[in-house]
Protein backbone atom coordinates (compact mmCIF):
# COMPACT_ATOMS: atom_id res chain seq x y z
CA UNK A 1 0.00 0.00 0.00
CA UNK A 2 3.33 2.48 1.18
CA UNK A 3 4.94 1.84 -2.18
CA UNK A 4 1.51 2.20 -4.03
CA UNK A 5 0.96 5.33 -2.67
CA UNK A 6 4.47 7.01 -3.23
CA UNK A 7 4.45 6.01 -6.63
CA UNK A 8 1.38 7.65 -7.09
CA UNK A 9 2.55 10.74 -5.41
CA UNK A 10 5.89 10.21 -7.70
CA UNK A 11 4.00 9.93 -10.21
CA UNK A 12 1.99 13.18 -9.72
CA UNK A 13 4.65 15.47 -9.14
CA UNK A 14 6.48 14.36 -11.88
CA UNK A 15 3.81 15.14 -13.80
CA UNK A 16 2.88 18.40 -12.39
CA UNK A 17 6.75 19.66 -11.88
CA UNK A 18 8.25 18.12 -14.77
CA UNK A 19 5.32 18.89 -17.11
CA UNK A 20 5.51 22.59 -15.98
CA UNK A 21 9.07 22.47 -16.04
CA UNK A 22 8.96 20.80 -20.01
CA UNK A 23 6.55 23.54 -20.99
CA UNK A 24 8.61 26.58 -19.55
CA UNK A 25 11.67 25.10 -21.02
CA UNK A 26 9.96 24.23 -24.46
CA UNK A 27 8.68 27.86 -24.76
CA UNK A 28 12.96 29.16 -23.87
CA UNK A 29 13.67 26.71 -26.65
CA UNK A 30 11.74 28.33 -29.26
CA UNK A 31 12.13 32.19 -28.05
CA UNK A 32 16.05 30.75 -28.40
CA UNK A 33 15.90 29.58 -31.58
CA UNK A 34 14.22 32.54 -32.79
CA UNK A 35 17.04 34.46 -31.47
CA UNK A 36 19.15 32.45 -33.12
CA UNK A 37 17.84 32.79 -36.44
CA UNK A 38 17.61 36.63 -35.49
CA UNK A 39 21.27 36.64 -35.03
CA UNK A 40 21.99 34.99 -37.90
CA UNK A 41 20.43 36.73 -40.50
CA UNK A 42 21.72 40.09 -38.53
CA UNK A 43 25.14 38.64 -38.97
CA UNK A 44 24.31 37.55 -42.74
CA UNK A 45 23.33 41.28 -43.45
CA UNK A 46 26.40 42.44 -42.02
CA UNK A 47 28.59 40.63 -43.72
CA UNK A 48 26.28 41.42 -46.70
CA UNK A 49 26.93 45.07 -46.17
CA UNK A 50 30.59 44.36 -45.59
CA UNK A 51 30.60 42.72 -49.09
CA UNK A 52 28.79 45.73 -50.78
CA UNK A 53 31.21 48.09 -49.32
CA UNK A 54 34.23 46.60 -50.26
CA UNK A 55 32.56 46.33 -53.66
CA UNK A 56 32.01 49.98 -53.73
CA UNK A 57 35.61 51.09 -52.96
CA UNK A 58 36.40 49.82 -56.42
CA UNK A 59 33.92 52.07 -57.77
CA UNK A 60 35.38 55.61 -55.14
CA UNK A 61 38.68 56.63 -54.91
CA UNK A 62 40.64 56.98 -51.78
CA UNK A 63 40.61 60.35 -49.15
CA UNK A 64 43.50 62.15 -50.04
CA UNK A 65 43.34 61.39 -54.14
CA UNK A 66 39.95 64.08 -54.18
CA UNK A 67 42.35 66.91 -54.76
CA UNK A 68 41.68 69.10 -57.98
CA UNK A 69 45.44 68.80 -59.31
CA UNK A 70 45.46 65.18 -58.91
CA UNK A 71 42.25 64.82 -60.71
CA UNK A 72 43.05 67.53 -63.51
CA UNK A 73 46.40 65.16 -63.60
CA UNK A 74 44.82 62.34 -64.11
CA UNK A 75 42.08 63.92 -66.91
CA UNK A 76 44.80 65.58 -68.45
CA UNK A 77 43.46 68.77 -68.27
CA UNK A 78 43.66 71.92 -66.70
CA UNK A 79 46.04 75.06 -67.57
CA UNK A 80 44.10 77.30 -69.99
CA UNK A 81 41.98 74.57 -70.76
CA UNK A 82 39.18 72.18 -68.53
CA UNK A 83 39.17 73.48 -65.24
CA UNK A 84 38.21 70.68 -62.70
CA UNK A 85 36.23 72.36 -59.53
CA UNK A 86 34.79 71.03 -56.67
CA UNK A 87 31.24 72.92 -55.78
CA UNK A 88 30.43 73.40 -52.39
CA UNK A 89 31.02 71.41 -49.65
CA UNK A 90 31.67 67.48 -49.60
CA UNK A 91 28.92 65.27 -47.55
CA UNK A 92 31.20 64.24 -45.54
CA UNK A 93 29.66 65.69 -42.10
CA UNK A 94 29.72 62.86 -39.76
CA UNK A 95 33.48 60.96 -39.71
CA UNK A 96 31.46 58.85 -42.62
CA UNK A 97 33.16 55.68 -44.35
CA UNK A 98 31.51 56.96 -48.08
CA UNK A 99 31.27 60.54 -49.07
CA UNK A 100 31.06 62.42 -52.02
CA UNK A 101 31.36 65.80 -53.62
CA UNK A 102 29.67 67.72 -56.54
CA UNK A 103 32.12 69.03 -58.70
CA UNK A 104 32.35 70.60 -62.06
CA UNK A 105 34.72 70.76 -65.30
CA UNK A 106 34.18 73.58 -67.23
CA UNK A 107 36.02 75.56 -69.99
CA UNK A 108 36.75 75.73 -73.86
CA UNK A 109 36.91 72.42 -75.55
CA UNK A 110 36.34 70.92 -78.99
CA UNK A 111 33.64 68.02 -79.23
CA UNK A 112 36.71 65.44 -79.32
CA UNK A 113 37.97 66.46 -76.28
CA UNK A 114 34.59 66.36 -74.57
CA UNK A 115 33.88 62.69 -75.43
CA UNK A 116 37.62 62.19 -73.82
CA UNK A 117 37.15 63.38 -70.92
CA UNK A 118 33.36 62.33 -70.67
CA UNK A 119 34.83 58.74 -71.61
CA UNK A 120 37.63 58.82 -69.13
CA UNK A 121 34.68 60.31 -66.26
CA UNK A 122 32.54 56.89 -67.20
CA UNK A 123 34.99 54.36 -66.64
CA UNK A 124 37.55 56.21 -63.78
CA UNK A 125 36.62 55.06 -60.05
CA UNK A 126 34.40 57.68 -58.43
CA UNK A 127 32.99 59.58 -61.05
CA UNK A 128 29.57 60.17 -61.89
CA UNK A 129 28.74 62.71 -64.52
CA UNK A 130 24.95 63.87 -64.15
CA UNK A 131 25.24 66.82 -66.88
CA UNK A 132 27.21 67.30 -70.14
CA UNK A 133 26.93 70.73 -72.17
CA UNK A 134 28.82 72.01 -74.88
CA UNK A 135 28.41 75.30 -76.10
CA UNK A 136 25.90 75.83 -73.39
CA UNK A 137 28.03 79.17 -71.81
CA UNK A 138 29.50 81.71 -73.10
CA UNK A 139 33.37 82.66 -72.94
CA UNK A 140 34.64 84.98 -70.56
CA UNK A 141 35.95 88.20 -71.43
CA UNK A 142 39.66 88.01 -73.06
CA UNK A 143 38.99 84.64 -73.50
CA UNK A 144 39.70 83.12 -76.98
CA UNK A 145 38.42 80.34 -78.51
CA UNK A 146 40.57 77.83 -80.72
CA UNK A 147 39.03 76.41 -84.41
CA UNK A 148 36.17 74.14 -83.19
CA UNK A 149 36.08 74.43 -79.41
CA UNK A 150 33.03 75.70 -77.80
CA UNK A 151 32.55 76.15 -73.56
CA UNK A 152 31.97 73.32 -72.11
CA UNK A 153 30.30 71.89 -68.69
CA UNK A 154 30.32 68.59 -67.31
CA UNK A 155 28.81 68.04 -63.74
CA UNK A 156 28.31 64.91 -61.73
CA UNK A 157 29.54 63.68 -58.52
CA UNK A 158 33.03 62.32 -56.93
CA UNK A 159 32.38 59.55 -54.84
CA UNK A 160 35.64 59.07 -51.66
CA UNK A 161 36.11 56.64 -49.40
CA UNK A 162 37.96 56.72 -46.11
CA UNK A 163 40.06 53.73 -45.57
CA UNK A 164 40.54 55.35 -42.00
CA UNK A 165 37.20 54.62 -40.93
CA UNK A 166 36.39 52.03 -38.47
CA UNK A 167 33.50 50.08 -39.73
CA UNK B 1 -14.52 -19.16 -19.40
CA UNK B 2 -13.54 -19.07 -15.70
CA UNK B 3 -10.42 -19.41 -13.72
CA UNK B 4 -9.25 -22.67 -12.52
CA UNK B 5 -6.92 -22.97 -9.48
CA UNK B 6 -4.38 -24.19 -11.32
CA UNK B 7 -4.40 -21.43 -13.35
CA UNK B 8 -4.34 -18.94 -10.55
CA UNK B 9 -1.55 -20.98 -8.59
CA UNK B 10 1.45 -23.24 -9.99
CA UNK B 11 1.85 -24.74 -6.71
CA UNK B 12 -1.22 -26.18 -4.63
CA UNK B 13 -1.23 -27.40 -0.88
CA UNK B 14 -4.69 -29.04 0.63
CA UNK B 15 -4.12 -29.11 4.58
CA UNK B 16 -6.37 -32.01 5.50
CA UNK B 17 -6.97 -32.87 9.51
CA UNK B 18 -4.05 -35.08 9.95
CA UNK B 19 -1.89 -34.48 6.38
CA UNK B 20 -1.14 -32.26 3.63
CA UNK B 21 -1.54 -33.17 0.09
CA UNK B 22 0.73 -31.15 -2.24
CA UNK B 23 0.53 -30.48 -6.07
CA UNK B 24 3.61 -29.03 -7.65
CA UNK B 25 3.67 -27.23 -10.60
CA UNK B 26 4.08 -29.98 -13.99
CA UNK B 27 3.95 -33.17 -11.33
CA UNK B 28 1.58 -35.63 -11.98
CA UNK B 29 1.13 -36.96 -8.91
CA UNK B 30 0.74 -35.28 -5.78
CA UNK B 31 3.05 -35.18 -2.46
CA UNK B 32 1.53 -36.24 1.09
CA UNK B 33 3.20 -35.12 4.34
CA UNK B 34 2.20 -33.93 8.17
CA UNK B 35 2.96 -30.55 7.37
CA UNK B 36 2.72 -28.07 4.31
CA UNK B 37 5.92 -26.68 5.47
CA UNK B 38 7.74 -30.74 5.08
CA UNK B 39 6.80 -30.77 1.43
CA UNK B 40 7.56 -26.93 0.62
CA UNK B 41 10.50 -24.69 -0.02
CA UNK B 42 11.18 -20.98 -0.18
CA UNK B 43 10.93 -21.12 -4.14
CA UNK B 44 7.72 -22.86 -4.78
CA UNK B 45 6.04 -20.71 -1.55
CA UNK B 46 6.39 -17.78 -3.71
CA UNK B 47 3.70 -19.53 -5.97
CA UNK B 48 1.76 -21.55 -4.01
CA UNK B 49 -1.97 -21.38 -2.94
CA UNK B 50 -2.61 -22.87 0.61
CA UNK B 51 -6.25 -24.24 0.53
CA UNK B 52 -7.54 -25.57 4.31
CA UNK B 53 -10.83 -26.05 5.29
CA UNK B 54 -11.83 -24.12 8.39
CA UNK B 55 -15.60 -24.79 9.42
CA UNK B 56 -17.83 -21.54 10.83
CA UNK B 57 -17.85 -20.87 14.78
CA UNK B 58 -20.87 -21.48 16.82
CA UNK B 59 -21.59 -18.07 16.25
CA UNK B 60 -21.56 -18.39 12.46
CA UNK B 61 -18.39 -16.03 11.99
CA UNK B 62 -15.41 -17.53 10.03
CA UNK B 63 -12.42 -18.34 11.65
CA UNK B 64 -9.13 -16.50 11.71
CA UNK B 65 -6.83 -18.75 9.84
CA UNK B 66 -3.81 -18.06 11.29
CA UNK B 67 -4.99 -19.24 14.40
CA UNK B 68 -6.61 -21.99 12.70
CA UNK B 69 -3.43 -23.20 10.91
CA UNK B 70 -1.60 -22.69 14.26
CA UNK B 71 -3.64 -24.46 16.80
CA UNK B 72 -2.53 -27.71 17.33
CA UNK B 73 -4.61 -30.43 18.99
CA UNK B 74 -5.99 -30.20 22.56
CA UNK B 75 -5.41 -26.64 21.99
CA UNK B 76 -8.43 -24.19 22.68
CA UNK B 77 -6.80 -20.89 21.59
CA UNK B 78 -3.45 -19.67 20.40
CA UNK B 79 -1.93 -16.51 22.20
CA UNK B 80 -0.93 -13.58 20.15
CA UNK B 81 2.31 -14.10 20.29
CA UNK B 82 2.23 -17.89 18.58
CA UNK B 83 -0.33 -15.78 15.78
CA UNK B 84 2.43 -13.34 15.12
CA UNK B 85 5.27 -16.15 14.57
CA UNK B 86 2.34 -17.77 12.68
CA UNK B 87 1.51 -14.13 10.31
CA UNK B 88 5.54 -14.10 9.93
CA UNK B 89 6.11 -17.91 8.80
CA UNK B 90 3.39 -17.69 6.16
CA UNK B 91 4.22 -14.76 5.33
CA UNK B 92 2.49 -13.59 1.58
CA UNK B 93 1.56 -17.24 1.02
CA UNK B 94 -1.78 -17.26 -0.35
CA UNK B 95 -4.46 -18.80 2.25
CA UNK B 96 -7.63 -20.19 0.82
CA UNK B 97 -10.37 -20.96 3.36
CA UNK B 98 -12.86 -23.29 0.73
CA UNK B 99 -14.93 -23.12 3.77
CA UNK B 100 -15.77 -19.73 2.42
CA UNK B 101 -16.90 -21.38 -0.91
CA UNK B 102 -19.73 -19.92 -2.98
CA UNK B 103 -22.87 -21.74 -3.17
CA UNK B 104 -22.48 -23.57 -6.26
CA UNK B 105 -25.57 -23.90 -8.99
CA UNK B 106 -28.77 -25.17 -8.37
CA UNK B 107 -29.16 -28.83 -8.65
CA UNK B 108 -24.93 -29.30 -8.93
CA UNK B 109 -22.50 -30.75 -6.33
CA UNK B 110 -18.86 -30.20 -5.97
CA UNK B 111 -16.99 -32.85 -4.57
CA UNK B 112 -13.14 -32.63 -3.37
CA UNK B 113 -11.05 -35.60 -2.16
CA UNK B 114 -7.34 -34.26 -1.13
CA UNK B 115 -5.43 -35.19 2.02
CA UNK B 116 -7.97 -36.78 4.59
CA UNK B 117 -11.15 -35.02 3.89
CA UNK B 118 -14.04 -35.13 1.62
CA UNK B 119 -15.51 -31.51 0.83
CA UNK B 120 -18.12 -30.50 -1.33
CA UNK B 121 -20.32 -28.43 -1.40
CA UNK B 122 -24.21 -27.22 -3.16
CA UNK B 123 -26.47 -24.81 -4.08
CA UNK B 124 -27.03 -24.61 0.54
CA UNK B 125 -23.95 -25.46 1.92
CA UNK B 126 -20.75 -26.62 2.11
CA UNK B 127 -19.48 -29.50 4.02
CA UNK B 128 -16.46 -31.95 5.18
CA UNK B 129 -16.09 -34.87 6.25
CA UNK B 130 -12.91 -36.86 7.18
CA UNK B 131 -11.80 -40.23 4.96
CA UNK B 132 -9.02 -42.49 4.32
CA UNK B 133 -7.68 -44.01 0.91
CA UNK B 134 -9.81 -47.32 1.48
CA UNK B 135 -12.67 -45.46 2.24
CA UNK B 136 -13.42 -42.67 0.60
CA UNK B 137 -15.39 -43.98 -2.65
CA UNK B 138 -17.79 -45.52 -0.28
CA UNK B 139 -17.43 -42.25 1.39
CA UNK B 140 -18.14 -40.65 -1.95
CA UNK B 141 -21.44 -43.32 -2.45
CA UNK B 142 -22.97 -42.01 0.57
CA UNK B 143 -23.01 -38.49 -0.72
CA UNK B 144 -24.15 -39.13 -4.01
CA UNK B 145 -27.11 -41.15 -2.52
CA UNK B 146 -27.82 -38.05 -0.64
CA UNK B 147 -29.27 -36.50 -3.55
CA UNK B 148 -31.73 -36.48 -5.72
CA UNK B 149 -30.88 -38.54 -8.89
CA UNK B 150 -30.90 -35.58 -11.17
CA UNK B 151 -27.83 -33.84 -9.72
CA UNK B 152 -25.16 -33.26 -11.37
CA UNK B 153 -21.92 -34.44 -9.70
CA UNK B 154 -18.48 -32.42 -10.28
CA UNK B 155 -15.62 -35.07 -8.58
CA UNK B 156 -11.96 -33.13 -8.35
CA UNK B 157 -9.45 -34.78 -7.33
CA UNK B 158 -6.22 -36.60 -8.82
CA UNK B 159 -6.49 -40.08 -6.22
CA UNK B 160 -7.98 -43.14 -8.59
CA UNK B 161 -11.18 -42.80 -9.47
CA UNK B 162 -12.15 -45.41 -12.44
CA UNK B 163 -14.69 -47.17 -9.54
CA UNK B 164 -16.38 -44.32 -9.93
CA UNK B 165 -17.10 -44.16 -13.59
CA UNK B 166 -19.95 -46.73 -12.84
CA UNK B 167 -21.74 -43.27 -11.47
CA UNK B 168 -22.77 -40.36 -13.15
CA UNK B 169 -20.25 -38.54 -11.91
CA UNK B 170 -17.77 -36.21 -13.88
CA UNK B 171 -13.99 -36.57 -12.88
CA UNK B 172 -11.31 -33.63 -12.62
CA UNK B 173 -8.41 -32.85 -11.84
CA UNK B 174 -7.78 -31.02 -8.46
CA UNK B 175 -5.89 -28.45 -10.45
CA UNK B 176 -9.31 -27.76 -12.10
CA UNK B 177 -11.07 -26.70 -9.12
CA UNK B 178 -13.11 -23.01 -10.39
CA UNK B 179 -11.55 -20.70 -8.11
CA UNK B 180 -13.64 -18.52 -6.37
CA UNK B 181 -12.45 -14.97 -5.04
CA UNK B 182 -14.54 -15.78 -2.04
CA UNK B 183 -11.65 -18.04 -0.59
CA UNK B 184 -8.84 -16.30 -0.68
CA UNK B 185 -8.15 -14.63 2.30
CA UNK B 186 -5.28 -12.30 1.62
CA UNK B 187 -5.77 -11.62 -1.82
CA UNK B 188 -3.78 -8.44 -2.45
CA UNK B 189 -5.68 -5.37 -2.94
CA UNK B 190 -4.88 -3.58 -6.62
CA UNK B 191 -2.31 -1.56 -4.17
CA UNK B 192 -0.66 -4.02 -3.04
CA UNK B 193 -0.56 -6.32 -6.20
CA UNK B 194 0.84 -3.43 -8.48
CA UNK B 195 2.10 -1.12 -5.25
CA UNK B 196 5.89 -2.28 -6.67
CA UNK B 197 5.07 -1.99 -10.26
CA UNK B 198 3.71 1.38 -9.92
CA UNK B 199 6.81 2.71 -7.41
CA UNK B 200 8.94 1.05 -10.37
CA UNK B 201 7.34 3.22 -12.72
CA UNK B 202 6.88 5.83 -10.96
CA UNK B 203 10.91 6.41 -10.55
CA UNK B 204 11.20 5.40 -14.74
CA UNK B 205 8.77 8.40 -15.21
CA UNK B 206 10.44 10.54 -12.89
CA UNK B 207 13.73 9.38 -14.64
CA UNK B 208 12.26 10.34 -17.99
CA UNK B 209 11.23 13.80 -17.26
CA UNK B 210 14.16 14.67 -15.54
CA UNK B 211 16.36 13.11 -18.54
CA UNK B 212 13.65 15.12 -20.81
CA UNK B 213 14.34 17.95 -18.61
CA UNK B 214 18.24 18.09 -19.14
CA UNK B 215 18.46 17.49 -22.09
CA UNK B 216 16.17 20.57 -23.07
CA UNK B 217 18.41 22.47 -20.46
CA UNK B 218 21.72 21.00 -22.78
CA UNK B 219 19.72 22.04 -26.13
CA UNK B 220 19.45 25.64 -23.72
CA UNK B 221 22.56 25.99 -23.37
CA UNK B 222 23.55 24.82 -26.74
CA UNK B 223 21.88 27.84 -28.26
CA UNK B 224 22.90 29.99 -26.11
CA UNK B 225 27.08 29.20 -26.81
CA UNK B 226 25.80 29.26 -30.69
CA UNK B 227 23.96 32.73 -29.98
CA UNK B 228 26.78 33.84 -28.64
CA UNK B 229 29.47 32.49 -31.20
CA UNK B 230 27.31 34.41 -33.98
CA UNK B 231 27.36 37.55 -32.01
CA UNK B 232 30.97 37.28 -31.79
CA UNK B 233 31.76 36.79 -35.27
CA UNK B 234 29.07 39.91 -36.01
CA UNK B 235 31.19 42.54 -38.03
CA UNK B 236 30.12 45.25 -35.60
CA UNK B 237 30.83 49.21 -35.11
CA UNK B 238 29.02 51.56 -36.78
CA UNK B 239 25.85 52.66 -38.28
CA UNK B 240 24.87 49.58 -40.37
CA UNK B 241 21.94 52.02 -41.14
CA UNK B 242 23.59 54.80 -42.59
CA UNK B 243 26.34 52.64 -44.26
CA UNK B 244 24.05 50.70 -46.54
CA UNK B 245 22.04 54.22 -47.79
CA UNK B 246 25.24 55.47 -48.27
CA UNK B 247 26.17 52.31 -50.83
CA UNK B 248 22.87 52.09 -52.35
CA UNK B 249 22.93 55.83 -53.31
CA UNK B 250 26.07 55.83 -54.68
CA UNK B 251 25.27 52.43 -56.69
CA UNK B 252 22.04 54.10 -57.90
CA UNK B 253 24.09 56.59 -59.16
CA UNK B 254 26.81 55.30 -60.80
CA UNK B 255 24.55 52.61 -62.31
CA UNK B 256 24.19 54.00 -65.86
CA UNK B 257 27.19 56.23 -65.52
CA UNK B 258 28.85 54.49 -68.85
CA UNK B 259 26.07 55.20 -71.25
CA UNK B 260 26.84 58.78 -70.65
CA UNK B 261 29.30 58.92 -73.29
CA UNK B 262 27.03 57.41 -75.67
CA UNK B 263 23.85 59.67 -74.98
CA UNK B 264 26.26 62.94 -75.63
CA UNK B 265 27.46 61.28 -79.08
CA UNK B 266 24.27 60.14 -79.76
CA UNK B 267 22.70 63.81 -79.70
CA UNK B 268 25.71 65.41 -81.56
CA UNK B 269 24.87 62.82 -84.20
CA UNK B 270 21.42 63.09 -84.21
CA UNK B 271 21.96 66.86 -84.59
CA UNK B 272 24.51 66.64 -86.91
CA UNK B 273 22.16 64.08 -89.16
CA UNK B 274 19.41 65.98 -89.47
CA UNK B 275 21.23 69.47 -90.49
CA UNK B 276 19.76 71.38 -87.49
CA UNK B 277 21.32 74.61 -86.94
CA UNK B 278 22.11 74.38 -82.96
CA UNK B 279 23.80 76.26 -80.94
CA UNK B 280 24.30 74.02 -78.45
CA UNK B 281 23.25 71.14 -76.51
CA UNK B 282 22.71 69.61 -73.11
CA UNK B 283 22.47 65.60 -71.58
CA UNK B 284 21.40 66.14 -67.87
CA UNK B 285 19.47 64.19 -65.30
CA UNK B 286 16.70 66.57 -64.64
CA UNK B 287 16.98 65.36 -60.63
CA UNK B 288 20.56 65.08 -59.72
CA UNK B 289 19.89 64.38 -56.22
CA UNK B 290 17.17 61.10 -57.47
CA UNK B 291 19.14 58.38 -58.99
CA UNK B 292 19.43 58.67 -62.70
CA UNK B 293 16.52 56.32 -64.97
CA UNK B 294 15.47 59.42 -67.41
CA UNK B 295 17.82 61.42 -68.87
CA UNK B 296 16.62 64.83 -70.68
CA UNK B 297 18.44 66.22 -74.09
CA UNK B 298 18.21 69.49 -75.00
CA UNK B 299 18.69 71.10 -78.14
CA UNK B 300 18.64 74.55 -78.45
CA UNK B 301 18.66 76.49 -81.94
CA UNK B 302 20.64 79.31 -83.47
CA UNK B 303 19.23 82.59 -82.81
CA UNK B 304 16.29 83.40 -85.75
CA UNK B 305 17.06 80.10 -87.55
CA UNK B 306 13.95 78.68 -87.67
CA UNK B 307 10.28 80.69 -88.01
CA UNK B 308 7.67 79.12 -86.99
CA UNK B 309 6.60 75.37 -86.11
CA UNK B 310 6.55 74.84 -90.46
CA UNK B 311 9.76 75.19 -90.26
CA UNK B 312 10.68 73.68 -86.54
CA UNK B 313 8.50 70.31 -87.10
CA UNK B 314 10.39 68.83 -89.66
CA UNK B 315 13.59 69.60 -87.61
CA UNK B 316 12.26 67.66 -84.69
CA UNK B 317 11.10 64.48 -86.43
CA UNK B 318 14.61 64.53 -88.46
CA UNK B 319 16.06 64.87 -84.62
CA UNK B 320 13.69 62.36 -83.34
CA UNK B 321 14.44 59.70 -86.17
CA UNK B 322 18.32 60.12 -86.33
CA UNK B 323 18.89 59.64 -81.85
CA UNK B 324 18.78 56.11 -81.43
CA UNK B 325 18.94 56.79 -78.04
CA UNK B 326 15.24 59.20 -77.74
CA UNK B 327 12.02 57.58 -77.32
CA UNK B 328 9.66 61.27 -77.52
CA UNK B 329 11.22 64.59 -78.30
CA UNK B 330 9.41 68.01 -77.30
CA UNK B 331 9.19 71.77 -78.04
CA UNK B 332 9.19 73.08 -74.76
CA UNK B 333 7.99 76.90 -73.85
CA UNK B 334 10.76 78.85 -75.18
CA UNK B 335 9.65 82.40 -76.21
CA UNK B 336 13.05 83.75 -77.56
CA UNK B 337 14.57 81.23 -79.09
CA UNK B 338 13.59 77.64 -80.52
CA UNK B 339 14.18 74.58 -78.26
CA UNK B 340 13.49 70.85 -78.55
CA UNK B 341 13.91 68.29 -75.64
CA UNK B 342 14.38 64.30 -76.00
CA UNK B 343 13.29 61.79 -73.54
CA UNK B 344 15.85 59.29 -72.69
CA UNK B 345 15.12 56.09 -71.34
CA UNK B 346 18.68 54.73 -69.52
CA UNK B 347 16.60 51.25 -68.94
CA UNK B 348 15.99 50.71 -72.66
CA UNK B 349 19.43 52.25 -73.67
CA UNK B 350 21.08 49.42 -71.41
CA UNK B 351 19.00 47.14 -73.19
CA UNK B 352 19.90 48.03 -76.51
CA UNK B 353 23.73 48.28 -75.65
CA UNK B 354 23.52 45.01 -74.05
CA UNK B 355 22.10 43.36 -76.85
CA UNK B 356 23.99 44.96 -79.67
CA UNK B 357 27.61 43.68 -77.52
CA UNK B 358 26.28 40.42 -77.65
CA UNK B 359 25.59 40.38 -80.96
CA UNK B 360 28.61 41.74 -81.64
CA UNK B 361 30.16 38.81 -79.96
CA UNK B 362 28.38 36.40 -81.80
CA UNK B 363 29.81 37.69 -84.97
CA UNK B 364 33.11 37.56 -83.59
CA UNK B 365 33.03 33.97 -82.86
CA UNK B 366 31.24 33.44 -86.36
CA UNK B 367 34.37 35.17 -87.61
CA UNK B 368 36.64 33.09 -85.79
CA UNK B 369 35.54 30.28 -86.80
CA UNK B 370 35.40 31.01 -90.33
CA UNK B 371 39.07 32.18 -89.91
CA UNK B 372 40.35 28.62 -88.47
CA UNK B 373 37.75 26.88 -91.24
CA UNK B 374 39.37 29.14 -93.99
CA UNK B 375 43.01 28.24 -92.86
CA UNK B 376 42.51 23.89 -92.62
CA UNK B 377 41.31 24.90 -96.44
CA UNK B 378 44.35 26.74 -96.93
CA UNK B 379 46.61 23.92 -95.20
CA UNK B 380 45.02 21.07 -96.84
CA UNK B 381 45.75 22.81 -100.76
CA UNK B 382 49.32 23.26 -99.91
CA UNK B 383 49.83 19.82 -98.96
CA UNK B 384 48.55 19.19 -102.27
CA UNK B 385 50.51 21.24 -103.75
CA UNK B 386 53.70 19.58 -102.43
CA UNK B 387 52.49 16.35 -102.83
CA UNK B 388 52.12 16.81 -107.18
CA UNK B 389 55.49 18.29 -107.32
CA UNK B 390 56.84 15.48 -105.78
CA UNK B 391 55.09 13.13 -107.98
CA UNK B 392 56.16 15.42 -111.09
CA UNK B 393 59.52 15.11 -109.90
CA UNK B 394 59.97 11.47 -109.61
CA UNK B 395 58.31 10.95 -112.87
Amino acid sequence: MMKFTIGLAIIAFTLIVGGYKYTENADLVAIKETGLRQVIGRKDAANKLLARYEEIKKKSIKTGDDQKFTIERTLNIGEGGLEFKFLGQSSNEDGDALYNHTFRISGPANFAELMRVTQQLSTLPGFSVYRVCYACDKPKKKQKLKDGQHMVTIEGYLYVYDPNTIL
Amino acid sequence: MDITLGQKFKNLCFIGLDRVEYHAEGSDQPMFADSWQDVTDEQSRRNLGLVFFAPRELDGEPVNPYAYLTIEDGMDEVDDESLMVAQHTLGGVPLLDFCRMTPAQPNTVNILVVADIIYHWDMQDNYIQPTTALEWIRDIKQIVKGYPRSTEFNLYTDWEAERLSEFRIKVYNVSEVPFDTHTWLNMPTFQEKFGLHTLAASILIALAAFGLTNQQESTLDDLSTQIRQVEAATPRGGNSRILAELIGSQEEQMYYRYLMPLLVKDAAVAIQASEMKAESFEVKNVNPKEPPLIMLASVKAQKGAYKGWLQEEPVAKKLLANSTTWTEIRKPPSPNQFKLEGLIDLESVAVKVEEYQDRQEQLSEEMKALNASLNETEEASGETEINDNEEGTEQ
